[in-house]
């Protein structure tokens, strides 16, 4: 387990969506996103903010960046990206969606910049550094188009209906615990989706009940001027509104954050699942490769070992009688088999090798990225947890504020 | 008696209408000692001093004497509760002494599928049980024999279903928030199955009409009568009797614009023979129409009008505004509670299933258990809004209702000397022609007389023959005609101009007797209307607004509290861990 560590947290924000307009060329406006980022110093102290490199990408250009990533590292787990489906009905440039895409992308760089292995690919330090992106995009131009397809291929793989005969009890775990997960997390996923819709009509109506105790106000302040004991109602009407606007207004925000960021965050993680489970499909894929073959090489083992011992199976009795009566050598024509029988078997000795080898590192490497999945998980799951309590916090602390003043001044 | 039957009907243990955390209703013996009971109606559904209600999650009765001792004493929020419910004197021990309970609401069939609610009122040492017709029919009365003074409402009058529906809006899962949480209606019981929603409206009722009751009571010109009294007075079983009965009751006119506003019990035939304007007569400037009307909108009228406007105002941002936006928060709010305790247990599971993750295990089990407080601490905050915030802000919208009665009251007696202005108007006219056709008449009886002298005979026909007529009405009561004549003010037959002057110079009379009655009376009203009961209504709505206000922010300064604790402890653990 301890034999992996994450790679030092790089500071990564990603921030401030700008549209652009598209230039002449190319079709329409499109989307940037602020990349500052920070690479991890070795313990040391940092030196200060100057080390901040600030670049704009857009989301292509991060589509680019996974591919090559998914290209390069078939056995890593590459964080899967938002969404590239932008549904009919959303505006792909309003705040409330950019925003969403924005903390997702930060998310994807989080978890690149915490891999061991993916946070020391070269192509992921020119993403966040280089000034030249553009030009490098288009070197990689030729390599790109022949990388599209990946993904369809992988599709296909994965589409084969077979299964491995002998899963380890680890990936059986495995397997469990990530359905368990993916269960778990879309389902807090959904209930924190149904208070944010609660919290809204909430803040929405408190906004309703400030506009109508604002004109209650207006009313009983141009009413006689009583001198009531309670001293002017339109006054503590007032006061008390004041409480309902801040309430109103700073339930939306935490609404937003929850939103915007935290939801966003369990999506992010149930994508994140999925390209695990999708690791460990392929790693079941190599295993299969190898069981077919290994499966085949038996078969012709036994053939042989049959003709050699020269009982032939049940269907081969008949066949061997008709090649007696047609006057074939029996003898010469049996010994032929088993050479070639035998070259075969050779033959198939390697592959099976080859590829139990490769399905063992594989199986490895896959075991490795679990690992490495599991740490990010944890970390970003009580990193989000961490938020979302500071976030809850600062709102009722707020509230008590606010409240307390009211209180007082009634 | 219907109390004696419903023992067995409608004693029934209730506990299937109470919420889960009440169930100790059915074991605590007190209900379902009712039927064993049967002579007495009234002590045996009074649980005594061994029910602790409070403790018991305050589910029913409170003692009569010792009820609110308990409760002003036991928690905060109870005794907050009933500074509410009645403002000043309440506080006082007096006060506390001189308040009146309902104990509890009992289902009583009448047979073929019908039935009705009773509540058992106590006050002082007397119980007695009256049905919501009854409290009705006291209000029509109290109106008539008080026409100046605001008569606290009492809840509208609807089917049980419909209430029901129309608190819970349109998601019938909508149930009471637990009252658990320190409110005062638990500590009523209801008998006899009945379900939630009609259950809801009970509660509803219960606490108006409790409310209700308590107003008079500190209403000192109504106290100042026996009413009350007789309506709490458990000899007085049946309340229609002591209305057949009562010389005085009976007495009263119809409408309470025939009222002696000075002394109701005294109906002067002048009163009892006023005009009565149509309900929806007279909005606001009597003026306008114009019809040869010297009445312009005095300064006076215009001010009322801006006041009825004003009240009407008041009252409708009330009640489509700031009670509906809070009614909806609340159910929200009721919604969101559950989705919290959900979330609670979505994070238990997770932290179950993270079990071998170490801390990140432990953050979510925190997680879970911040969730589960937070609803509770949410549900606490919806009980307190819903009893001590919805409720009064409801009761707040009936009294504007019935302040705005009271002035409608002025303005139908403005609208009504109006009438009697213009008919006086009408007939001084008809008057002045009449004589003036009989000054003709007598010229040309002159010339005639001159011209032909004594022997020759004319026949002068004189128009109307229909004096029967005449003398018959003269039998009538003067007053009854009067309204007539307001009626007919300009179709007038022809008679015997002779005739036709007196009956009109008596018609004069007539009304300006009624004039005078009313034009006195519209002032006393229009004065004491101005100048005592609005403003001592709005010293009561400031008072009442101000406290909703104030007990608004309470609670939300310490939900926000307990939740800040909340989410500090988590992030507290979450550190040490």
């Amino acid at each position: 387990m301890s034999e992996i560590k994450l790679g030092d947290q790089w500071f990564i924000i990603v921030s401030d969506p700008q549209k652009q307009r598209g230039d002449k060329s190319s079709s329409g406006s499109y989307v940037t996103y602020q990349i500052s980022s920070k690479p991890a110093t070795e313990g040391d102290k940092r030196s200060g903010e100057d080390d901040i490199t600030v670049v704009h990408r857009r989301y292509s250009d991060f589509v680019l960046l996974y591919q090559i990533l998914a290209n390069d590292y078939p056995a890593c787990i590459v964080p899967p990206l938002p969404d590239k489906k932008v549904l009919n009905y959303l505006d792909r440039f309003s705040q409330s969606f950019t925003q969403k895409r924005c903390h997702s992308l930060q998310n994807f760089l989080q978890r690149l910049a915490q891999h061991p292995v993916l946070s020391q690919s070269k192509i992921l330090h020119t993403f966040l550094v280089s000034s030249d992106w553009d030009a490098y995009q288009k070197s990689l131009a030729e390599t790109v188009g022949n990388l599209s397809n990946k993904e369809e291929l992988t599709e296909t793989i994965m589409n084969a209906f077979k299964s491995v005969h002998s899963q380890s009890d680890e990936f059986v775990e495995i397997k469990e615990k990530s359905g368990k997960l993916d269960h778990n997390v879309s389902k807090i996923d959904k209930l924190f989706h149904r208070v944010v819709k609660k919290q809204e009509a909430i803040a929405e109506d408190y906004g309703k009940l400030g506009l109508s105790l604002r004109e209650l106000q207006e009313l009983v302040t141009t009413g006689d001027d009583r001198n009531s004991e309670v001293g002017n109602l339109g006054t503590k009407i007032k006061t008390f509104n004041e409480g309902m606007a801040q309430l109103s207004y700073s339930l939306r925000d935490l609404s937003r954050y929850i939103d915007y960021e935290y939801i966003i965050d369990l999506r992010d993680m149930e994508d994140y699942i999925d390209s695990m489970k999708q690791l460990i499909k392929l790693k079941d894929q190599k295993q299969i490769d190898y069981e077919e073959l290994s499966d085949y090489l038996t078969r012709s083992i036994n053939e042989k070992n049959n003709l050699i011992s020269g009982y032939g199976s049940g269907s081969n009795f008949f066949k061997s009688k008709l090649e007696e009566f047609t006057g074939i050598n029996q003898e010469a024509a049996r010994r032929e088999k088993i050479s070639k029988l035998e070259s075969k078997v050779q033959a198939l000795t390697t592959e099976v090798e080859n590829a139990k080898k490769v399905a063992d590192a594989f199986e490895k490497e896959a075991l490795k990225e679990v690992e490495i999945f599991e740490q990010i998980k944890t970390r970003e799951l009580k990193r989000s947890l961490t938020t979302l309590a500071d976030h809850h916090i600062e709102f009722y602390q707020k509230m008590v504020n606010t409240w307390s003043k009211i209180e007082e001044s009634l | 008696m219907t109390e004696q039957s419903e023992h067995s009907n409608g004693g029934v243990c209730a506990s299937s209408i109470q919420p889960a955390r009440n169930g100790g209703l059915c074991g605590h013996g007190g209900v379902g000692g009712v039927g064993e009971a049967e002579g007495d109606p009234v002590h045996t559904q009074i649980i005594q001093e061994d029910n602790p209600f409070v403790e018991h999650g305050q589910s029913y009765v409170a003692p009569h004497s010792g009820g609110g001792r308990t409760s002003s004493g036991s928690s905060s929020s109870a005794s907050l509760q009933e500074g509410l419910l009645a403002p000043p004197l309440a506080k006082s021990s007096a006060g506390e002494q001189g308040r009146v309970r309902i104990l509890e609401a009992s289902k009583v069939s009448e047979g073929q599928g019908r039935s009705y609610i009773t509540y058992t009122i106590s006050y002082r040492d007397r119980v007695v049980r009256r049905r919501y017709s009854e409290f009705e029919s006291l209000r029509k009365i109290l109106i008539k024999l008080f026409p100046m003074t605001l008569i606290p409402p009492i809840p509208e009058k609807q089917s049980l279903t419909s209430y029901g529906k129309s608190i819970a809006g349109s998601n019938a899962n909508y149930v009471l928030p637990s009252e658990a949480a320190g409110c005062d209606l638990a500590v009523s019981v209801i008998n006899g199955s009945v379900n939630l929603n009609d259950q809801k409206m009970i509660r509803h009722r219960i606490r108006m009409l409790t409310s209700f009751l308590n107003r008079l009571l500190q209403n000192e010109e109504v106290t100042k009568t026996s009413i009350i009294g007789d309506f709490l007075d458990p000899n007085n079983a049946n309340w229609n009797d002591v209305i057949t009965t009562s010389a005085t009751i009976s007495s009263l006119p119809k409408s309470v614009l025939q009222c002696n506003p000075l002394d109701p019990t005294n109906t002067t035939p002048a009163h009892a023979s006023l005009p009565i304007p149509p309900l929806s007569s007279a909005p606001q400037l009597m003026g306008k129409d114009g019809v040869g009307t010297s009445t312009k909108p005095s300064a006076e009228d215009m001010e009322f009008s801006r006041i009825e406007y004003e009240y009407k105002k008041y009252e409708q941002l009330l009640h489509t505004g700031v009670y509906k936006y809070n009614r909806r928060i609340t159910r929200t709010m009721h919604e969101l509670k559950q989705d919290l305790a959900d979330l609670s247990e979505a994070f238990a599971e997770f932290a179950v299933e993270q079990s071998k993750g170490g801390d990140l295990a432990e953050l979510l089990s925190y997680l879970s258990n911040a969730n589960d407080e937070a609803a509770a601490v949410l549900d606490d905050l919806v009980g307190k809004i819903y009893y001590n915030i919805n409720e009064p802000l409801s009761e707040a919208v009936h009294i504007a209702g019935a302040a705005r009665e009271l002035i409608q009251y002025r303005r139908l007696k403005f609208a009504q000397r109006d009438m009697l202005k213009k008919s006086l108007l009408g007939k001084e006219g008809h008057l002045k022609r009449l004589q003036e056709q009989e000054d003709d008449a007598k010229a040309i009886d002159q010339l005639v007389d001159q011209h032909l002298g004594e022997g020759t005979r004319i026949n002068l026909q004189r128009p109307s023959e229909a004096s029967p007529n005449t003398y018959k009405r003269k039998l009538f009561s003067r007053f009854n005609k009067l309204a007539n004549i307001v009626k007919e003010t300009v179709t007038y037959q022809e008679q015997d101009p002779k005739v036709n002057i007196k009956t009109v110079q008596e018609d004069i009379e007539q009304i300006k007797e009624s004039l005078d009655v009313s034009a006195s009376d519209l002032d006393v009203i229009t004065a004491t209307i101005r100048d005592v009961q609005l403003p001592a209504f709005s010293r009561n709505r400031d008072k009442e607004l101000y406290d909703i206000l104030k007990n608004y922010s309470k609670y939300m300064k310490e939900y926000a509290a307990k939740n800040l604790e909340i989410w500090k402890d988590l992030r507290k653990q979450e550190e040490n861990a």
